[in-house]
């Protein structure tokens, strides 16, 4: 029934880069209830889960699956019923809201599905966000080499109102890497974009990966989408339910469906 | 379509707290006037009526004829057939002598005539029995209770000629309806004429005996003719003539109050219209839904008709309710507590309460949703409500506006030069449609002040710049919005800032005034005509503690070319030392026998230094040369002046001086000398002591009642404009409730979002502060101008600090959508709609 529960061998298998795969996030018996009593749903099931550095992991499973909670719990949006999600040495459930609040700005990055950016800034603007709610100054070279990569010098004065989707996706990602976060979070970043935009963005994900060294987490429901990523977890009912290395759109399909079934 | 509504309504229904909250207290102001008004009036009328009960028929002096009838009227009325009962009434005023001959209250006493005949009289006494002879009187009750006065102590005023009577109190009474603050005495008829300075009555009222015929007697009355003749008027007539004559405390406060209403009922519109513009765009797609499964607009709008006609009718109810509340304990302290005011609520005032609310709810409901009906159902169901308007005001407005402020300034500026009673009204004029423009513009006038003043408070670098950046681009998103928030703090402002400066004006211009009419610190002045007596000259002449005195004659004299002028007599002498004097000629020349005359009075009559003026008096024809001509002076006289020994010998009838001035000593604190001169004439009767001071204070203090009663109304403006900065903040913090998820999600903290919507309400009623202050002093100053004698004096302490109470409030204001707007879970940014 569970398909690929190879995570060992998989790890060795998946590039001749790592030898030893550093643990960038990791949540341990992690649990999260909605409600209480006979109302209470069960979100998330003491799920126990490493997401390795310097790679790109989509979670994926039905709707209901709890893999956008799960999302939330590890990115620390959400507060947790019950377990640890360890970001490197850091215990997110036991930081008070300030605390979580500097860790999301300062060493996590987010991509969501839409409104992802303030409709009164510009694309410069919102990239800098983050680092200028810290009050920091942001690294030139660091900025130009983003905004390279991104394709984004031309639209940098623009407001969210002036760009395309797929610009505004891509302004996010730029936004995700500006501050280097230990882990850059997307939450269904494909969603409102045309196949021919969202393969864009999502190049640009695998690429801020492969060649800026950043980690990413992606929740998808696309299995063309999940293809993208070096690894696939599959979710279920708030239960891990597998996974899958070098994933093509295939495999996960057909681990999609056995979950199904 | 009923039943969509009011589930909408309950939905809705903390929001419309904010609309109702704002509704309730204008309303409840207006409907509060109108009942402590009515109420005031109804106590008055009834007690008026009462006072004149029992009168049958009355005589009055002829309209156009003189204002008193002849004493013997009363007995020849009281001699006709028919006539069970006369009383003639006649009020004079005198002055109080206290306990020691001295005046010690410039309040003048009402000395009224009470007729003997116990029904007429409608005496409401409350202790003893009402006067019956001569050197008997009826105290009121609040006279009495202030300065301690009980039946058998004796009371002495002095009248017109001044001359002492003095009474030995019978009986205590209730004040009349128009007595206001003056003590009130009710003596004997004949005790009334002696203190008269002119005989007479001011009408005749008559009790018919029982049987008579009211025409016959009538007939009878109107007979007796005489000159100036008299009409006669039944009961009814009368009492209906007594109501509308009075002065009562209720017609005075109704005009100015319904005033000062209006301006928290507009303050009101702007709010509850900024705030249904708000709900329906965040409706707009409730609204887009409703029609796409297949409501028509006139169903959308009707829906939003009967809403806020249920919101206004709701909310004026209650207003109606907390002004009859709040009314009731006002009337009390209004009315003194000395009578027991009934309260009023008359339907008249609940139909116009509600309809005023329920009219300005629609109005800026109905605007709105007109417009969010306009928009294609699908096109409105796929918005994303963000606050942001992409309407920009058209060039229209900005014509309009610019207009309204070019014909306001010109018309104000019309009205400051125009000296004369209209010229304030020219400027208030022109200062409204002034204002209007200045509304008009709002939307392209605020946004880039809050930009500026945002640059100012960002500031070099580090995260508050971050947190007023966005501050500042989340308060100009939608200008209108912007524009319409700030304009009703903008309006409450303008007028504090206006009345503020106007009355430090008049206070600062009274000053000087002063310092021109007293010609020296204290004043020793006679309270009848008599003049001041030797005897107080001397007295105060031989204190240590007092300089210089310098004399004042007052007199009328006949000179050739002039004609009837008065003739002031003055120590010249003195004129420099004390009266600082400013003209052409010589002073010596006048001190030396020859006349001063004023520039005025010269140049009507032709005269000049060195002419010849013939003065003519009681004592003779003299002829003099003019040798001063006085432009300005600190004794301002119409006439001519000489000095007191000229003086005397033209008028020696005229032998006391109607003013002695005195300086004090060099060396002497001047509260000592007042003392000194305070105990020197004490014990003369007639004299009182006015010090410059006292009379600064005492405007000071007029002043500082009328800017507290007037400031007190204007806060309840600025306090609903207040919430309504609250209001447009919480539903921006409602409708932004993703993006400032988004904002958690990225890092900002708590601190920072709280920061991040106070700073935004700082803006907001920061600008309207600065722009309100600008504008209420370059008001002012027309105004100040427009009306002759006044300096402007700008008051910059105290405009600041209503800038700052102001900036203040909007900051207090931002508290609770802050505190919502902080505990926004990051997750929210993520949920698709």
């Amino acid at each position: 029934m569970l398909v690929g529960m190879t995570t060992q061998t998989s790890t060795d298998a998946a590039s001749p880069r790592w030898d030893a795969p550093r643990t960038a996030v990791r949540a341990v018996g992690l649990s999260k209830v909605y409600g209480s009593g006979d109302t209470a749903v069960h979100a998330l099931d003491t799920v126990d889960i490493a997401f390795e550095a310097e790679r790109f992991t989509a979670i994926m499973g039905p709707s209901g699956s709890g893999k956008s909670t799960l999302m939330h719990c590890l990115a620390g949006l959400d507060a947790v019923t019950d377990g640890q999600v360890l970001l490197g040495d850091t215990d997110l459930t036991g930081l008070g809201d300030t605390a979580l609040t500097r860790t999301r700005r300062d060493r996590l990055g987010f991509v969501f599905q839409s409104f992802n950016l303030l409709p009164t800034l510009d694309a410069e603007a919102n990239m800098l966000l983050p680092l200028k709610l810290a009050g920091r100054q942001a690294d030139q070279e660091w900025f130009d080499e983003v905004v390279d990569v991104l394709d984004l010098r031309a639209r940098l004065s623009h407001r969210p109102a002036e760009l395309s989707g797929g610009q505004q996706q891509r302004v996010a990602v730029g936004r995700a890497l500006l501050n280097r976060p230990d882990v850059v979070f997307a939450d269904e970043p494909t969603g409102n974009l045309d196949t021919r935009v969202g393969s864009e963005v999502l190049s640009f994900l695998r690429m801020s990966v492969r060649e800026l060294g950043r980690t990413v987490v992606m929740v998808t429901h696309d299995p063309s989408a999940a293809a993208y990523a070096d690894r696939v977890v599959l979710l279920a009912d708030g239960r891990l339910a597998g996974e899958i290395t070098e994933p093509t759109a295939d495999t996960v399909i057909d681990g999609l469906r056995q979950l199904g079934a | 379509m009923l039943s969509v509504t009011l589930a909408g309504l309950r939905a809705y229904v903390v929001r419309f707290l904010l609309t109702g909250t704002v509704i309730v207290l204008s309303i409840g102001f207006t409907a509060g006037t109108l009942v402590l008004t009515d109420s005031l009036d109804r106590a008055g009328r009834a007690e008026i009526t009462a006072s004149a009960a029992g009168t049958d028929l009355a005589a009055v002096p002829p309209d156009d004829g003189a204002d008193y009838l002849p004493v013997s009227l009363l007995d020849r009325i009281s001699a006709l057939d028919g006539v069970e009962a006369a009383a003639g009434h006649r009020v004079v005023h005198a002055r109080l002598v206290g306990g020691q001959g001295r005046v010690p209250d410039r309040s003048p006493v009402r000395v009224l005539a009470t007729p003997r005949d116990a029904e007429l009289a409608a005496l409401p006494l409350t202790d003893g029995r009402a006067p019956a002879a001569a050197g008997e009187i009826v105290l009121d009750t609040r006279t009495a209770e202030r300065q301690r006065v009980g039946v058998g102590d004796a009371y002495t005023v002095t009248g017109a000629d001044g001359r002492q009577m003095e009474f030995s109190v019978v009986g205590l009474a209730e004040p009349s309806v128009n007595a206001r603050d003056h003590p009130e005495v009710r003596a004997t008829g004949g005790d009334v004429q002696r203190l008269a300075a002119r005989p007479g009555i001011e009408r005749v009222d008559l009790r018919l005996e029982a049987g008579a015929a009211p025409a016959d007697v009538t007939a009878a009355v109107r007979e007796l003719g005489g000159d100036p003749g008299h009409v006669v008027l039944t009961g009814a007539e009368l009492r209906e003539r007594l109501v509308e004559s009075s002065t009562s405390v209720a017609k005075e406060l109704r005009i100015p109050l319904l005033m000062l209403g209006a301006v928290a009922l507009i303050v009101a519109a702007f709010v509850v219209a900024n705030t249904f513009r708000i709900l329906v765009a965040q409706r707009t797609r409730e609204l887009a839904l409703l029609r796409t499964v297949g409501a028509t607009r006139r169903q959308v709008l009707s829906g939003v008709l009967v809403e806020s006609t249920a919101v206004g009718a709701v909310a004026s109810l209650v207003g109606v309710a907390v002004g009859v509340l709040a009314a009731i304990p006002v009337g009390a302290v209004v009315s003194d507590d000395a009578r027991d005011v009934p309260t009023i609520v008359s339907t008249a005032t609940v139909l116009w309460s509600v309809a005023v609310g329920v009219a300005v709810t629609v109005g800026s409901a109905l605007l709105p949703a007109r417009a969010a009906t306009r928009v294609a159902p699908l096109a409105a169901v796929r918005s994303v409500p963000d606050g942001a308007d992409g309407q920009r005001a058209g060039r229209v407005r900005i014509a309009a506006g610019l207009v309204a402020i070019a014909a306001g300034s010109a018309v104000m500026a019309a009205g400051a030069l125009t000296a004369g009673m209209y010229g304030l009204g020219v400027v208030v004029l022109g200062a409204a449609v002034c204002f209007l423009g200045v509304l008009v513009l709002g939307p392209r006038v605020v946004p880039p002040m809050v930009r500026s003043l945002g640059r100012l408070l960002a500031g070099r670098s580090g995260s508050r710049r971050a947190t007023t950046r966005l501050a500042t681009a989340n308060a100009v998103r939608n200008p209108r919005r912007a524009a319409a928030t700030s304009a009703a703090l903008l309006i409450g402002v303008t007028m504090v800032a206006g009345f503020v400066t106007v009355a430090e004006s008049t206070r600062a211009s009274a000053g000087m005034v002063l310092d021109q009419q007293v010609p020296a610190d204290f004043l020793v002045r006679s309270d009848a005509e008599t003049g001041v007596p030797a005897s107080a000259v001397r007295a105060v002449d031989a204190l240590p503690e007092t300089g210089p005195s310098v004399r004042l004659y007052d007199g009328t004299v006949t000179a050739g070319g002039v004609g009837t002028v008065d003739l002031l007599g003055i120590d010249l002498d003195r004129f420099e030392a004390i009266a600082r004097v400013n003209g052409e000629g010589s002073v010596d020349d006048v001190a030396a026998g020859a006349v001063a005359i004023d520039r005025v009075t010269a140049e009507r009559s032709g005269l000049g230094v060195g002419d010849d003026v013939t003065v003519e008096a009681d004592s003779g024809t003299r002829t003099f040369d003019v040798g001063y001509v006085v432009d300005e002076g600190s004794v301002p006289f119409e006439g001519l002046a000489v000095t007191p020994d000229v003086f005397q010998e033209l008028l020696p009838s005229v032998d006391r001086p109607a003013r002695v001035g005195f300086d004090t000593a060099s060396d002497v604190d001047t509260e000592r000398a007042r003392a000194a001169v305070v105990e020197a004439v004490n014990g003369l009767p007639g004299v009182s002591v006015t010090t410059y001071t006292d009379t600064r204070e005492q405007l000071s203090e007029q002043l500082d009642q009328t800017l507290l009663v007037v400031l007190s109304i204007l806060g309840l403006a600025v306090v609903i404009a207040v919430i309504g900065i609250a209001n447009t903040m919480s539903l921006s913090v409602h409708e932004r409730a993703r993006e400032i998820g988004l904002l958690r999600a990225l890092g900002q903290t708590q601190r920072q979002t709280r920061a991040m919507l106070s700073i935004e309400a700082l803006l907001l009623s920061g600008v309207a502060a600065l722009l309100g202050a600008v504008i209420g002093v370059s008001f002012a100053w027309a105004a100040v101008l427009s009306v002759e004698d006044l300096v402007f004096v700008v008051p910059w302490a105290q405009v600041a600090g209503c800038g700052v109470v102001a900036g203040a409030l909007g900051l207090l204001a931002s508290v609770v959508p802050g505190r919502r707007a902080a505990r926004t879970a990051p997750v929210v940014a993520l949920a698709t709609e």
